[in-house]
């Protein structure tokens, strides 16, 4: 009945730009590009950035707030981490990856933003933690998307 | 509009938990208690929340009220995800491509 919630979302873009620079301004620069002013826990003074093995938000006075911790970082092929925005310590965050694939002059980007499925996976494990696993991402960006 | 509010909604576990039972099929309020360690009232109050959201309906069965997940407001909140992806992506692509041009 609701199956389609549980896919994955799917999303590709072709960049002109080799692998590389888009790799890089896709992991060094998320920063730069990242639409902060609707979707942050901060707000538009915020910043974002892949700091180690994390992906950190912080706010002009120093708070910082965690989205998601680096699963696979492949430099100009692959980049993989979970993603929990506005739910730092989540136990059974989401997870997103993103593959940039050469295509031409060009690459292109496919994200997948899956995991929506862990829930029920538990149950099949015989672990029923009522607690976690609702497909949820943004919902502390709830306000400032208003 | 109106995802806020079912974003908002979801932001609660207890009421994830309303959601995840409900996904397995119609419920009454006393069978979704039963499998929650909150009261029923509780659990009314998490299910008036979740229909305002747009994200569960309700129907008289017989003496029984039944709610039941609405798949247009979870096919809406899937949307919006989308559509928060598809921007973020726009706007990298745009940094990307004026990246490659400066370095030419």
């Amino acid at each position: 009945m609701t199956t389609m919630t549980t896919e994955a979302i799917t999303k590709q873009i072709r960049v002109d730009a080799d692998p590389e620079t888009a790799f890089d301004v896709f992991t060094g620069r998320i920063g730069d590009w990242w639409p902060l002013e609707h979707y942050s826990v901060f707000g538009r003074e915020a910043t974002v950035a892949f700091e180690g093995d994390r992906i950190v938000e912080r706010s002009p006075s120093g708070e910082e707030t965690v989205w998601g911790e680096v699963l696979d970082f492949e430099v100009a092929g692959r980049v993989r981490f979970t993603w929990h925005p506005g739910r730092p310590g989540d136990e059974e965050p989401t997870e997103v990856e993103v593959t940039f694939a050469s295509d031409g002059d060009g690459t292109l980007v496919t994200l997948v933003h899956g995991g929506w499925d862990r829930l029920s996976e538990e149950r099949r494990a015989g672990r029923v933690d009522y607690d976690n696993g609702w497909p949820l991402v943004l919902e502390r960006y709830a306000g400032l998307t208003t | 509009m109106a995802y806020s509010h079912a974003l908002q909604a979801l932001g609660d576990p207890t009421r994830r938990s309303v959601l995840e039972q409900l996904r397995e099929g119609p419920r009454a309020v006393g069978e979704i208690a039963a499998q929650l360690p909150v009261s029923r009232p509780a659990v009314s109050q998490h299910l008036r929340v979740l229909k305002e959201a747009g994200l569960v309906t309700e129907r008289q069965d017989g003496t029984r009220r039944l709610y039941r997940v609405d798949p247009d407001g979870l096919a809406g909140l899937r949307e919006y995800l989308d559509g928060f992806w598809e921007e973020a992506l726009a706007s990298f692509k745009a940094a990307a491509e004026a990246e490659e041009r400066r370095k030419k």
